[in-house]
């Protein structure tokens, strides 16, 4: 089974600590919510998972295998997947092309291939689609199959980057904020798409969360940070009673 | 309002949505095809101007239109693959049906090579990049000596394909609108799978693009390849047309006319690229007959061509920035919902705030 272990991670911007010695775990078909107050580097993470950054220590393994050697485009083919926090679409595509463009790992580089159209193409574009259907109809994205994505309202362009990330069919999946910005309906449905992605599909989650009810709902493990350091983890609720995770949100005397 | 009903994934996948359509575009085929025998020889010429300028065109949209890279230097692409084809086919005696793919490939590698240096840039500073090469690229063609010509220019030999010689109007026109055609269909084919995708993907979002597996370096040289591919294949057919080549028919006006080609035309789309072809060919002439109704001293002036097609492009992009295309698509929507329609319908919404862009 598959394993995300960050282990003594730092990252520093000149003078500023993003990270600081920062290690966890993440066991497979869990739910694993990283919270801390704004600036806390959450993002940050996620950005040294997907080597968008270089850590200046630690090491970063997936199943065992490390990461520091992959190139930022390599990392989707260990199987990480991940959405942004400010919704990162194609935004003149549809939502079906963006959808398809999320099984690039799943095709080769055959340029003459393309180019003329081999009888190949059409095989695999008919199972891209297909593939592409599974993940529509698991959001319930039907009816904005064929609509600009730059038309889509906010809640559907987030469901539509979740939904790029699955039909690449990662066996991890990062969330970036998966319910900011969404109304309160759109959050507990959040809720339910979350447990369906472990439960329905297998899929490992880690995600960066602000709203604490939807944490409490899906969490089966909390990581709370703060200035790039580790406060606390354990359950939702664990991590709530924490004196160190009080005082970083609320301020005041650390334990 | 006919609304399409799908039963097939095919549908979404074929080259047309349906019967309607196919059979328009077979219908714009068979008159093309029938043109020479209604058509005199002067606009058959000027038919066959606009189907190398739409391969030209077709390039620079994979370029700028598709993977977002704005080239300045689409016209040095045509250069090389002009020089080349002339050179291969004059100095070294290849044939031609080997000549022009070849010329097209040598195209494509320098635009590879470029594409792997410039691809590291964007937007302003892509420009200045690929306008130095476009000037740099006369010059060296100008100071080539014996090999290309210098500034004297080379003459261009006939085509000759197996022993027919291709030298009639209708001839070359026919040459033209298959090699025409040929680039329409690789680049929809193109659209329609993987590579393409990660150009629009690239274009729109470089970082997402990355996290779902897309090598952005590589795919932006590609797309410099296939542009300079489409380039050198324009360049090729183009020699043929003026029978003699000189540096300067491919200076810095002609890159920065291919760039406001597309920009007219519609960018993004593959029609944009054939309507702006249109619109480039045939504005000369269309100019030429206005003239004659203004008064001498502004028709004889030297500026006049350029006067008007500065304000044509800067009504467009202030009236009409999807071009002649979006423009086509709105009036068909216009007759498609009579009388329901709605200027509001192709009206943006608001586009999001991006804010912490990781480039």
């Amino acid at each position: 089974m598959s394993w995300l272990e960050v282990e003594n991670v730092s990252l520093a911007f000149g003078g500023l600590k993003a990270v600081d010695d920062l290690s966890f775990s993440v066991e497979p078909g869990k739910v694993f919510t990283i919270i801390g107050p704004n600036g806390a580097g959450k993002s940050t993470v996620f950005n040294l998972i997907c080597r968008i950054y270089d850590p200046i220590e630690g090491d970063i393994r997936f199943g065992g295998e490390s990461l520091l050697g992959a190139r930022p485009h390599e990392v989707i083919n260990h199987g990480i997947a991940r959405t942004f926090q400010n919704i990162e679409l194609f935004e003149h595509a549809s939502l079906l092309d963006n959808l398809l463009i999320g099984r690039f790992r799943h095709g080769r580089f055959s340029p003459l291939s393309e180019l003329f159209f081999l009888p190949g193409q059409l095989r695999q574009e008919l199972e891209h689609r297909r593939k592409a259907e599974e993940v529509i109809e698991f959001l319930d994205l039907e009816g904005y199959r064929h609509a600009r994505v730059a038309d889509l309202p906010y809640g559907v362009r987030k469901k539509t980057e979740m939904a790029r990330a699955l039909v690449a069919s990662p066996e991890i999946l990062l969330l970036d904020e998966p319910s900011s910005g969404l109304t309160t309906e759109e959050t507990d449905d959040t809720a339910f798409v979350i447990e369906d992605i472990r439960e329905d599909l297998g899929i490992t989650v880690v995600m960066i969360e602000h709203d604490m009810k939807l944490v409490n709902k899906v969490s089966d493990k909390v990581l709370a940070i703060n200035e790039g350091r580790f406060l606390a983890t354990g359950s939702a609720s664990e991590v709530q009673d924490d004196p160190d995770v009080q005082a970083a949100y609320l301020g005041g005397e650390a334990a | 309002m006919r609304v399409l009903f799908r039963k097939s994934y095919k549908q979404d996948i074929r080259l047309f949505r349906d019967r309607t359509q196919a059979f328009w575009y077979l219908l714009f085929l068979c008159i093309a095809l029938a043109a020479p025998l209604f058509l005199d020889g002067y606009f058959l010429d000027e038919l066959s101007f606009v189907y190398i300028y739409a391969i030209a065109g077709l390039g620079l949209m994979i370029l700028t239109g598709f993977s977002g890279q704005v080239s300045f230097g689409q016209a040095a692409f045509v250069a090389i693959g002009a020089y080349a084809h002339t050179i291969l086919l004059s100095r070294y005696g290849v044939p031609w049906i080997l000549s022009l793919p070849l010329a097209a490939l040598i195209t494509g590698l320098v635009g590879l090579a470029i594409g792997r240096i410039c691809g590291r840039m964007h937007g302003l500073y892509l420009a200045i990049a690929t306008l130095s090469i476009a000037i740099v690229t006369e010059r060296l063609i100008g100071g080539g000596g014996d090999f290309t010509g210098g500034h004297r220019g080379l003459p261009v030999p006939g085509i000759d394909i197996f022993g027919i010689a291709v030298d009639q109007s209708w001839k070359t026109y026919l040459l033209n609108l298959a090699l025409f055609v040929g680039a329409i269909l690789m680049t929809r084919n193109l659209l329609r799978t993987r590579s393409g995708r990660a150009l629009i993907a690239i274009r729109d979002s470089e970082v997402s693009a990355r996290s779902l597996g897309t090598n952005v370096a590589f795919y932006k040289a590609y797309a410099f390849f296939l542009s300079a591919v489409f380039a050198g294949l324009a360049g090729g057919l183009l020699a043929h047309a003026f029978y003699y080549i000189t540096p300067e028919t491919f200076g810095m006006g002609e890159s920065i006319r291919l760039l406001l080609m597309i920009v007219v035309g519609g960018i993004g789309t593959i029609h944009g690229a054939i309507f702006g072809a249109f619109f480039i060919v045939l504005l000369p002439t269309v100019l030429s007959w206005v003239k004659v109704l203004l008064p001498g001293a502004i028709a004889t002036s030297g500026g006049f061509d350029s006067l008007a097609f500065g304000l044509i492009l800067l009504g467009f992009i202030l009236f009409e920035p999807d071009g002649l295309y979006g423009r086509w698509v709105k009036i068909h929507h216009y007759f498609n919902v009579f009388p329901m329609y709605k200027r509001r319908s192709f009206q943006r919404q608001k586009t999001f705030l991006k804010t912490e862009r990781l480039k």
